[in-house]
C-alpha cells in the first residue's frame, strides 16, 4: 500500500475518532496536519525546500487544541518534527536536524515508529556533526524499538 | 501496510476521549519518509474464534449447525456418533486455525522491521570501526545478534 493511501486511511481514522467525540477543534487541527503534509509534499515535489519547511514549521510550533488526545497529539507532532529534521539534513543543516529531532523526542518516547524515526534522524544528524559514538547510541535505541515492534507483530502482543 | 492502516483506523475509532495507544506501534506516519512498517496482526478468525457453539460430548444433544439446522428433526439413531464427529471436526478446525494464524502474520511488515534492524546494526558496526569506542563495539555486537535473531524469527514465521 502506498504511503499516501496509508496517510489517507490514518488521517481518516483519526478524523473519524475525533468526529465521534464531537470535537470540531481537534478535527480541524488534524485536518490541518493532513493539509500541511500535502503542502510539504507538493513543495518538495517542486523542489521548493523552503516552502516545505515553512509549511511544516508553522504547524509544528502551534500547540494542538483541546480535545486532541495527548498520544494522538504526540504522534502527529512527532511526525512533523521528523520531517523537519529530515528536511534540514537534506539541506545540510545538521544542527537544525538535530534540534528538530530533539524537539520531537521531547514530546515523549514510546516503543513506536515515531520515536524510532526521530532517533534515527537524530543519529544521522549526530553523524553529520562528527559525533559517531552518540549516533551509534541513537541507532541502537532505534534498533531496540524496532525489535520490540517486530516481536509484538510476530507474537501479537502490545509492544 | 494494509493492516497497519486498517488497524489504526479501527483503533482510532476506539480512541474517543483518550489516546489510540494501540496504533502507535504502527506505521502511522503521515509522512512518506516514515516508512517503517509495524503492526499487530489482525486476529485470525480461524485461530482466535472459539469455534461453533456446539458441544463435543457424545451424550449431549448436538446443536444444529449449518445445513443441519434446517429440516425435520433427525431420527435419534442417526444422531449417534455425532459427538465424536464434532470433536474431530473441531480438532481439525483448530489445526486449520493454527495454520491460518501463521498465515495471518504480516510478513511484509515483519520483513521491513527485520531489514530496518539489520540496517541499523550494520551502520552501528561501521561506526564502531571508525570509533575505537568500547560501548560502540558492544552495541555493534549486540545489534548484530539482534539482527540475526530477527532474521531467524522472520524466516520462521514467513517462509518464502
Amino acid at each position: 500500500m502506498s504511503a499516501r493511501l496509508v496517510t489517507t486511511l490514518v488521517a481518516a481514522g483519526v478524523l473519524l475518532s475525533v468526529a465521534a467525540c464531537g470535537d470540531g477543534g481537534a478535527g480541524e487541527w488534524l485536518a490541518s496536519a493532513r493539509a500541511v503534509h500535502d503542502s510539504a509534499d507538493r513543495a518538495l515535489a517542486a523542489g521548493d525546500l523552503d516552502a516545505a519547511r515553512r509549511s511544516l514549521q508553522g504547524f509544528a510550533t502551534q500547540p494542538p487544541p483541546e480535545g486532541v488526545g495527548p498520544e494522538d497529539a504526540r504522534v502527529v507532532r512527532q511526525d512533523v518534527f521528523y520531517r523537519l529534521s529530515r528536511l534540514a539534513l537534506r539541506e545540510g543543516d545538521a544542527e537544525a536536524a538535530k534540534g528538530w529531532a530533539e524537539r520531537g523526542l521531547a514530546l515523549g518516547r514510546r516503543d513506536d515508529v515515531f520515536t524510532a524515526n526521530l532517533l534515527v534522524a537524530r543519529g544521522q544528524a549526530l553523524e553529520a556533526l562528527g559525533q559517531g559514538v552518540e549516533a551509534a547510541a541513537d541507532y541502537h535505541d532505534a534498533l531496540r524499538i524496532n525489535e520490540r515492534l517486530l516481536d509484538a507483530l510476530l507474537d501479537g502482543d502490545e509492544p | 501496510m494494509t493492516r497497519t492502516a486498517l488497524g489504526v483506523l479501527t483503533l482510532s475509532l476506539c480512541a474517543c476521549g483518550g489516546a489510540a495507544r494501540g496504533s502507535h506501534g504502527s506505521s502511522t506516519s503521515m509522512s512518506p519518509e516514515a516508512d517503517v512498517a509495524s503492526e499487530r496482526p489482525a486476529p485470525s478468525a480461524g485461530a482466535d474464534s472459539p469455534g461453533p457453539a456446539v458441544t463435543t460430548s457424545a451424550s449431549a444433544e448436538p446443536i444444529p449447525v449449518g445445513s443441519l439446522a434446517s429440516g425435520t428433526p433427525t431420527p435419534q439413531h442417526a444422531m449417534q456418533g455425532w459427538g465424536e464427529d464434532y470433536a474431530e471436526l473441531l480438532s481439525a478446525d483448530g489445526e486449520l486455525g493454527q495454520a491460518l494464524g501463521l498465515a495471518s502474520v504480516d510478513c511484509r511488515g515483519a520483513r521491513e522491521l527485520r531489514d530496518r534492524i539489520c540496517e541499523l546494526s550494520e551502520r552501528i558496526c561501521e561506526l564502531a570501526q571508525a570509533n575505537a569506542d568500547r560501548d560502540t563495539r558492544a552495541r555493534c555486537e549486540d545489534g548484530a545478534a539482534r539482527c540475526a535473531r530477527a532474521t531467524d524469527r522472520v524466516d520462521g514465521a514467513c517462509p518464502r
